[in-house]
This record gives C-alpha cells, structure tokens and sequence, in this order.
C-alpha cells in the first residue's frame, strides 16, 4: 500500500511537468502526416577495426533475440524476454563469426551485453594480431527465425566507413582492413 | 566501442536529471544508433533533440507507474498511447505504433467522453499503420462528436485523400479554409492544394506554418524537422532541387540523425548525380533506420558510379526486406521494385488489392505503373487517367504519364 502511494505521488508530482510536453506531443500528433511505417526485422552492428582486431557492438530487439537465444539452448522463450550472458554468448558465437583470411575462425570474447527497455546490445572482440586484411565476416543472426532479417553492419576502418548487408544465406563478406 | 557506449549512457543519464527525468539512466533506442547518439555534443540544439528522445523512454516509464497504480486510468492510457506514437515518428519504431494503438484503444474504453484527444492518436496509429477505412471511422466519430474542431475535419480530410475519397477530402478541406495558419491543419490543407493542382498557394501555406512552427516553444524538435522536411519534399516536386536542399539542410540541423531527412538528401543528391554524396547520406540513413526505399536510393548509386557487386548486394537486401511484408508494399519500394524489374508482378497484385479500398491517384499511379512494366501499356494508359484527374503538378507522375503515352504511341505506329 505504501509502495502504490508512493508511486501515486511520484505521477501526480510529475503529471505537471508532463503537461507542458504532453501539450506538445499532442499538438505533434495533430500535424503528423501518414507515417512511412512497416514491420522490418533488423539488427545494426557497428564493427571497429583497429591494428589488432575488431569491436563489434551489436544492437538487437529484445524479444526476438531473447526468443533465438532461448530456442538454440533448448530453453522456453522468457516471458521477459531475457537472454543470460552465457545463453547469448552461445548463441551469437553459433551464427556470427570472424574468419581470417586463411579461414579460419576467430574466437569472439564477449567484452559486455546489457538490456535497455526493448533492446539488447552485445559487444564482441575479435582478436586478428595480424590485422583484418583478408578477414571475413558472417552474420545469421535471427535469420532462422524471419526469412526477411536484414542485418547492417556498419565497419569503421581508417577514417572511413563501409557498410555490409547480410540476409539469410548471405557468403561471408570481407572486412576492410 | 564499449568505453565509448558506457560513457554515453553516463551522458544520457545527466541530461535526464537536468530534464527533471528518473535518476536511472537510460538509452535511446529503437532505430537510434549507438554511435549516433556517442557522437552527440551536449550543447545547443543537438542536445535539445537529444534531451527530447531521452525524456519519452522517462515520461513512458513514469506514466507506467501511474497505470500501474490504477490500471483503467483513460488520462494514463491515453499519455502513454501519445508517448509510443510520437516515439515511434522519432525513431520509425513498428513495436511503438501497436502499443499506441492498444493503450489508445484501452482508454477508449475506459472512458468514451472527453476522450477525443486519444481518438486522435488512435486515428493517427493507424494511419501510420496504412489501415486507413479504420482510421478514417475513428476521424469520422472525431468530427460526428466534435464538428466545430477544425483540427478533426482535417484529420478526416487528410484521411479521405489516402483513401482517395476526394469528395469528402474537399468538403472538409474547404470547411477549414479560415483555419488554414493552423499548425494542425496547414501542411494537410497544402497538401490538398498541391494535388489539385494549386501549387503557389500550397508553397505559401506550408512554408508560413514552417515559419511558425519554427518559431514556436511548444513544438517538438522532431515536428520542427518534419516541417523542414515537407518544405523541401514540395520544393522537390516543384522542380526547385536547391531550395529542398536548404530546407532538408535546415531540418538536419534541427535533428542530425532523422533519418527521413538523411534519405531525403540520399534521393537529392542522386537526382543531381551526385552518386557519392548520395551513397554517403543514404548509408548514413540506413545506419540508424532500415528503409527500403533507402537501400534502393543507395543501390542506385552504386550501380551509377559501376559497382554493380555493391549495386546488387542492396538490391538484393531491398527485395528481401520487403519480402514478407503481409499487406500493400510501401508505394517508395514498389516503385523502387518496379523500376528496376524486381517483383513486377507481386506488386501489380498488391497494388491491384490495395486500390479495392484506397482509391487514391497515387494508388492508380502504382497500377499503371505496374501494369507499363509488365508490358501492358493500353491498361496501364487507362489507370494514369484515373493517377491524372487531380491534374497534379507531381513530376513522378508527369514521368510514368508520358511514358505510358510514349508506348502508346510506339505499339499504334508499329501496327
């Protein structure tokens, strides 16, 4: 009981400073066109390279990712949807990798992964001592799950940037050193 | 990267407290890129915009904890389905626009009078949606209820003209005549202007509710941007690509990351040849919101400069994107689709379908269009009557018209 009124007095206290925004918001709905929205299923990775490797940070929604991640560890898709470092970690090392040039895979550390509200970020390394020229990446994931999942990866390299595009079935794509 | 991110939450956080938000930090998010956000000084107004999209996710949270305490509040529900729709116009989210519309729909039935502020929100959830015989119902009880608003009958004629319900689209622009500087009715009133083919009097309208909005404190940044947007949209159709570009410029200063205005450059500077410029706006766009109209924008620029590997990788992505789409294609891609000979059929069907209910010139534009593709110009000739009856000054049309024409003529001279 305690607890609702507090709550209570936090809304009724901040139910002013809302009115003025609130006043706003409603005066942008009244001059908002028809919207250029549709369902899209995507994730957005910003790759880092540098002498001795790559940072990959990896933005994600929440439910989808927390769904294929539970899936591939035989686990019930959380009602929160969650995702358990380990969990994640499993399943992204399973569906996106860095290879050398030569092929062979490279070990993804996992160097954070945080939940804000709908979203998941993940933060890889991947280590290549030798540079990235050669290097290649893959990237499935949550293609298993819409045959129509974009992921962008936008690869930052020497001052200049580069985007990769990767759908279900995409080859692995070259990093720029 | 990781440093980098932590630091920005920090910063996030700080500017959430001065805005008299929750002391827990938070993240933009939905279509708001990481970076983007890393790179955001914290001054002037970039840190406005940035302050804006923060405060939503605190004012979303806040107003959950007031349903919380009282689950069949129509005012919580009815903040909280405004908060997701203007969340969603800042960062394109689908998720946001389902939850308007639920929490709109929650408040409507809590409680049905004095509740025309939520019918508008829920009118314009499902606009965005593109359900629009649903949205229009809502706008109709909108105006049965309150037909002294102006801002509801241009809610309603706004509607009717995607519908292409041009009848009711007039009569209610017409009623809103005297109210035209209204920001609410002004960009809609021009719109109708433009169509029918009355273009000064729309460039003046639209530009003079800009100035307005511009100048105003209680309009959102996001909206201030949206402004600049459509100035330079109309600009564009009117065959003034230089100043779209000030005007596009102008919104990018108000908001650096909108990605609407990022892809409106991308389209721009394609229209001038500038391919590089157009594949740096366009990536940049694309970085912080998948559109595939966008990835079409940038592909074409690929395949202008020769790099048809990378031309294809986006065209590839673009027909993937779209590929599960249950309803009508967004128009942008279908044209996109067809003008490079993807999908010609599937969106012919689509576009068929779609024009059952949405009888609107630019639905019969997509038709004929379609139908030219397929290489059925005597019924494409038929459907760019229906696009043309408006005798609107839109070069897109004037361009599919002419070529329908032109085949026209080719197949009567070959016979």
């Amino acid at each position: 009981m305690k607890r609702l009124d507090v709550i209570k007095r936090l809304a009724v206290k901040r139910l002013a400073a809302m009115k003025r925004v609130a006043g706003a918001l409603l005066l942008a709905m009244g001059v908002a066109g028809v919207a250029e929205a549709h369902a899209l299923h995507t994730t957005m990775t910003v790759a880092k390279v540098d002498a001795t490797g790559v940072t990959f940070n990896i933005r994600t929604f929440a439910d989808d990712f927390s769904a294929s991640v539970a899936q591939s560890n035989g686990r019930r898709t959380p009602a929160d949807s969650s995702a358990p470092a380990p969990d994640a970690l499993r399943y992204v090392r399973a569906r996106f990798a860095v290879f050398t040039a030569s092929g062979a895979p490279v070990d993804l550390v996992l160097c954070g992964i945080r939940r804000q509200a709908e979203m998941y970020f993940v933060c890889l390394r991947a280590s290549l001592p030798q540079g990235s020229t050669g290097a290649r990446l893959r990237n499935e994931l949550l293609t298993e799950r819409h045959a129509d999942q974009v992921n962008i990866v936008k690869v930052e390299s020497g001052g200049k940037t580069q985007m990769l595009m990767f759908t279900k079935g995409s080859a692995p794509a070259r990093l720029p050193a | 990267m990781h440093r980098r991110m932590n630091v920005v939450a920090g910063a996030v956080a700080a500017v959430v407290l001065i805005g008299g938000g929750i002391v827990a930090p938070t993240f933009i998010r939905r279509a708001r890129a990481p970076e983007a956000a890393a790179l955001a000084p914290v001054h002037g107004t970039r840190a406005n915009a940035f302050s804006e999209l923060a405060e939503r996710d605190v004012q979303i949270r806040v107003w959950r904890q007031a349903l919380a305490a009282d689950s069949t509040s129509a005012l919580a529900l009815g903040q909280l389905a405004a908060l997701h729709l203007q969340r969603a116009r800042e960062g394109g989210s689908w998720d946001d626009y389902l939850q308007a519309e639920g929490y709109a729909r929650r408040s409507l039935t809590s409680r049905v009078q004095r509740n025309e502020r939520t019918l508008v929100t829920l009118s314009s959830a499902l606009l965005a949606q593109h359900r629009f015989p649903e949205a229009r119902d809502v706008a109709m009880q909108l105006v049965d209820r309150e037909p002294d608003i102006p801002q509801y009958r241009a809610l309603l004629g706004e509607v009717a003209m995607e519908l292409g319900d041009y009848t009711t689209a007039g009569r209610m622009m017409d009623s809103v005549w005297k109210e035209r500087t209204h920001l609410s009715v002004a960009p809609r009133l021009a719109r109708w202007l433009e169509l029918n083919n009355h273009e000064r009097e729309a460039r003046q309208l639209l530009m003079a509710a800009r100035d307005d909005a511009l100048s105003r404190r209680d309009v959102a940044l996001e909206t201030k941007a949206w402004f600049e947007m459509r100035v330079g949209d109309q600009e564009l159709r009117a065959g003034r690509p230089r100043a779209a570009e000030t005007a596009y410029r102008a919104g990018l200063a108000i908001a650096p990351d909108d990605p609407r205005l990022l892809a409106a450059m991308a389209r721009l500077a394609n229209g001038q040849r500038d391919f590089p410029a157009a594949i740096i706006w366009g990536e940049r766009a694309i970085a912080i919101q998948l559109d595939p109209a966008t990835l079409g924008a940038v592909g074409d620029a690929y395949a202008a400069r020769g790099d048809t590997a990378k031309a294809r990788e986006y065209f590839h992505t673009l027909e993937v994107s779209v590929s599960a789409q249950p309803g009508p294609y967004h128009r942008a891609w279908s044209l996109y689709l067809l003008d490079h000979g993807l999908r010609v059929d599937e969106v012919l069907a689509k576009a068929t379908d779609e024009l059952r209910t949405r009888k609107d010139i630019y639905g019969y534009d997509l038709v004929a269009w379609a139908l030219f593709k397929a290489g059925r110009p005597a019924e494409a000739a038929t459907f760019m009557r229906d696009a043309m009856r408006l005798a609107t000054p839109d070069p897109l049309l004037q361009r599919h018209a002419r070529a329908i024409e032109q085949a026209m003529s080719l197949r009567i001279a070959t016979r």
